[in-house]
């Protein structure tokens, strides 16, 4: 036996599980730090044998995660709803459901990898030089024989007494280990061969960096002019793709419209609610009860959601927006106003069928008899409302002539409050429906968002139709009100209109 | 005895399953039956399948290279059906990818001692199939230069990728489960490439095995963070798994096209993935442990448990293709009942019949026990299925498609010679890789398997 400080260690053999275990707990009884045993595969039992406290790499693991949770939250947040924010259909520009897929994804990616290369670090490994893997019967150690090495610089090593330990737990060979005399390095041309290697992987990040920062005079290389210069319609020009250059084609002669297997010029006023241009003020078939019952079962499925049980737009899903305060949310109508009550059933009938505002069409999901049965049902339960307006279902026109005395200009104007569309967010009995009613309007004090106060008087009343972002009204939203093109005698009657209603 | 009928033989194999692994057993045979593979000449049949798939690999990038100076305009995609062969291609690679970390992952969670023999070899499967998977939406967006658009690298637009998208999420779906499996898969190699290390004859093995070994002993200590980490990898992987194809079907599921917009995709998708990669398994393993010696490490039992999973999920997928008509009629919507009876009745009625045929009729077989255990039976099936759960992909991808909201678009897709190419140069990439792994790495995990051996654990504890 040579000096102990030339020594690695010694090491003994052992054959079975069962020995390994039992000589374990003695070298570990006997005191040692510096040792280990050696497995062809993971033993259950050794741990508690060798005394191994358990290792903090699930602590790891779980800060990486939360590591990777966190950033993945920031880096959507701020490269989406901050540095660039994207407005897809009106949707929050931050929104959590639609972001948690990829945060879970980088919660992975982060706890993976960091279990991955702690594992490793934790373990010294990589290392090029094991001191025992020069032994010719070290390496059954992945194969099936067990080992257990003490290392020399074991406080508690002495060379007598480490090898009587060892032979006296049952290990079928004993050895001391030399300190080997090989390099601990790899070879010089590996160690080189792979400083070229990342020295040349500098190189395509130099050429990036590099076109980053400079511009060139020279003209675009087209690598591939397929791709590069392609027949195909683009905003704003002639599309080349047609002898005439237009991009949106009309219907092919002997086209026809269809609704239900039938064609639509068989019965227009059933299948749109339209005839020759005018709405269907009447329904095209009977009302029967059972008419009414059908009306009212689907009215119950696809309308009751958004319009409420008893029509007046108070549905869960308008609830539910409005306690959300959700920007833009354009609420259902109250389906008792007079301007719908005083529509043409075709005009109904159309809007469930192709859609209204925000409202899409039913005309997929609800038969075209049903959607009739639905306008049915629309009159029976305004039928069912007690206040004043609210009663007008089927007994079109509101404003019987003479009973106000309205000038023609205002006639006109009450005329087209109703085509042009401010019906839609403007009540005429006070209500606050998108925006203020038209009620009262006329010479009230209205308060304006940037703090300042008007009278609302006809130069007002003028403005805000012109260009209604000019002045916001406290509490209301900037960019909802749309103008449809008027003409300036339109807007002097509208004008006339809203004075009139002012109160006295 | 209540039941006479029980010979004492079956009675045997019901309390005590026949092991997993068969022959001698003990841990030295394991080293040799499983190390010997990589380090003899292997047999004829692989330089004549390695040459084939090389050939095909070629055949791949000749298509590849052919599509990316002429542009997309070489497929068959076209309006109405944009999303044609690569998305198919696409999903039918990932799916197979799902066995191989179900197997190694979730199995180990479950203690199923019956994954060590297959899990390696499946796993490498699963990466290889990724590899394939991620080839498709990498060149189908036509502008392969700037696929880097996709990940949230700073760019000379001061644009940032859209994270809502559910192409997006696929983009990190399938990228950290790529590198997770792969992780997982060269952990799990580590301790086995120092077997071969140690096994090493020439200068060169040991030099080359001695680098990917990392310098591996076989350390208690080291067992004890190497075990605790891949019980770590193992519960991350089991949640990313199920994540990934749900992700994938949400490229579906998340648009409003009649046939996608449903919310059964994730768990179908899911189901069909384990389903298509069982099988995928089984068609590799049948023939691999005949080639290469290892019926004592794959036995039949690990075969038979596989073809239940089959069995299982095939019934899962069943249940979901009967479903999807069932919602479609119950929604009442017209547009959705017209696209599934589209489907099984329309112009791809000989594909959506072949995917049922495929899927749910011919897994069937497995009810009985003699189908189980029969190898041709069940490389047959595997076959089916593998061929089924393709023209599934078809089937949700291109009916849906080819027949939209204006009768005058409709059209029927058909692919084109680069369409086939691809395809089947995808079978070369795969078959490539995978007959490299069989050569060179051990095929089975040699320490794990050795620890399903009575010779691993204590007997005086008992």
């Amino acid at each position: 036996m040579s000096d102990t400080n030339k020594n690695y260690g010694i090491l003994a053999e052992y054959e079975t599980v069962d020995e390994i275990l039992s000589a374990a707990a003695k070298v570990r009884d006997a005191g040692y730090s510096k040792w280990d045993c050696y497995t062809p595969m993971p033993v259950h039992g050794l741990d508690d044998a060798m005394g191994v406290k358990p290792t903090h790499l699930p602590w790891l693991t779980l800060c990486a995660g939360i590591t990777g949770a966190s950033l993945g939250v920031l880096m959507q947040w701020w490269m989406n709803a901050v540095d660039y924010p994207f407005l897809t259909s009106g949707k929050p520009q931050w929104s959590i459901p639609a972001n948690i897929p990829i945060v879970f994804e980088m919660t992975i990616l982060f706890s993976a990898l960091t279990t991955f290369f702690a594992m490793w670090i934790m373990n010294n490994l990589p290392r090029w030089f094991s001191p025992l893997s020069h032994l010719e019967r070290f390496a059954r150690s992945t194969d099936d024989r067990f080992f257990i090495a003490i290392e020399a610089s074991d406080p508690a090593f002495d060379v007598a007494g480490s090898e009587a330990l060892l032979r006296d737990s049952g290990a079928h060979a004993v050895e001391m280990v030399a300190e080997p005399e090989g390099s601990a390095t790899p070879p010089t041309w590996f160690r080189h061969g792979l400083m070229i290697g990342a020295t040349a992987l500098l190189i395509p990040l130099t050429v990036i960096a590099y076109a980053r920062f400079n511009t060139t005079e020279q003209p675009r290389i087209h690598l591939v002019p397929d791709m590069d210069f392609q027949e195909k319609y683009k905003a704003q020009n002639a599309s080349p793709l047609f002898e005439d250059g237009r991009a949106a084609r009309s219907q092919v002669a002997g086209t026809f419209a269809m609704e239900d297997d039938h064609l639509v010029l068989e019965d227009p006023g059933y299948y749109t609610g339209k005839e020759g241009g005018e709405y269907l003020t009447e329904l095209p078939m009977p009302v029967t009860r059972e008419l009414l019952d059908r009306g009212r079962q689907r009215y119950v499925i696809n309308c009751a959601p958004c319009h409420g049980y008893d029509g007046a737009g108070k549905g869960t899903v308008n609830e539910r927006a409005q306690s959300l305060q959700t920007a833009g949310w354009i609420p259902p109508s109250n389906l008792h106003q007079e301007y719908i009550a005083i529509q043409p059933k075709g005009q109904l009938f159309e809007s469930i069928s192709v859609g209204i505002r925000n409202m899409p069409g039913y005309s997929s999901t609800v038969t075209t008899e049903d959607r009739w049965a639905i306008v049915a049902y629309l009159e029976a339960l305004g039928g069912t409302q007690e206040s004043g307006a609210r009663k007008l279902w089927g007994a079109a026109p509101v404003v019987e002539e003479g009973a106000v005395d309205e000038s023609p200009l205002v006639a006109k104007g009450r005329e087209l409050y109703m085509t042009k569309t401010c019906v839609a967010c403007h009540s005429l009995d006070g209500a606050q429906g998108v925006s203020t009613s038209f009620l009262g309007l006329a010479g009230s004090e209205r308060k304006f968002t940037d703090g300042t106060t008007a009278i609302a008087d006809a130069a007002y009343i003028n403005e805000s139709i012109l260009d209604p972002n000019a002045k916001i009204i406290e509490g209301l939203t900037p960019g909802l009100m749309i103008v449809p093109p008027i003409s300036d005698e339109e807007r002097e009657a509208l004008v006339a209109f809203i004075l009139s209603l002012k109160q006295q | 005895m209540a039941n006479a009928e029980i010979t004492s033989a079956e009675l045997d194999n019901i309390i005590d399953p026949p092991a997993l692994v068969q022959g001698k057993g003990d841990l030295a045979t394991i080293t040799e039956t499983v190390s010997r593979v990589a380090e003899i000449k292997p047999p004829k049949a692989w330089y004549v399948g390695f040459a084939l798939s090389l050939g095909i690999l070629g055949m791949l990038g000749a298509a590849i290279v052919y599509l990316i100076i002429t542009g997309v305009g070489v497929w068959g995609n076209n309006q109405p059906v944009a999303w044609g062969w690569p998305i198919v291609n696409f999903v039918f690679w990932v799916g197979i990818g799902h066995a191989g970390t179900l197997i190694s992952a979730v199995l180990y969670l479950f203690r199923q001692g019956w994954r060590t023999g297959i899990n390696r070899f499946s796993e490498a499967m699963t990466i290889f199939a990724v590899v394939c998977a991620g080839m498709f939406p990498a060149i189908h967006v036509g502008r392969i230069w700037v696929i880097y658009w996709v990940f949230p690298i700073p760019n000379q637009m001061n644009m940032w990728p859209q994270f809502r998208s559910p192409l997006l999420w696929d983009v990190f779906a399938v990228s950290t489960y790529f590198t997770v499996s792969l992780l997982f898969w060269y952990m799990g190699l580590v301790p086995d490439l120092a077997t071969l290390r140690d096994r090493s004859k020439t200068k060169i093995r040991r030099f080359l095995y001695g680098i990917f070994a990392l310098g591996w002993t076989g350390a208690n200590r080291q067992w004890h963070r190497y075990e605790r980490a891949y019980l770590l990898l193992a519960a991350l992987a089991t949640p990313l798994v199920l994540s990934v194809h749900s992700v994938v079907s949400f490229d579906f599921a998340t648009s409003q096209l009649p046939g996608w917009h449903t919310t059964i995709f994730p768990p179908y998708f899911v189901a069909g993935a384990i389903f298509s990669g069982f099988a995928m398994v089984v068609t590799l393993a049948v023939p691999a442990r005949a080639m290469f010696g290892l019926r004592d490490l794959i036995t039949l039992r690990h075969l038979e448990l596989m073809n239940k999973v089959i069995m299982a999920t095939g019934m899962l997928v069943g249940y979901a293709y009967a479903m999807e008509f069932f919602m479609a009629w119950y929604s009442g919507n017209k547009y959705e009942g017209f696209t599934f009876v589209n489907r099984a009745f329309g112009p791809y009625a000989w594909a959506y019949w072949i995917m049922v045929s495929c899927n749910v009729i011919s897994p069937q077989i497995f009810w009985f026990k003699k189908a189980r255990r029969s190898i041709p039976i069940m490389f047959v099936v595997s076959i089916f299925v593998n061929i089924g759960m393709w023209f599934e992909r078809f089937v949700i991808t291109v009916t849906s498609l080819n027949r939209d909201f204006l009768p005058s678009s409709w059209n029927y897709f058909s692919p084109t010679f680069v369409d086939w190419a691809t395809l089947i140069g995808s079978f070369g990439l795969f078959f490539t890789l995978f007959l490299l792994f069989c050569r060179y790495l051990p095929q089975v995990a040699i320490a794990e398997v050795k620890m399903q051996t009575p010779h691993a654990h204590s007997h005086s504890a008992h």
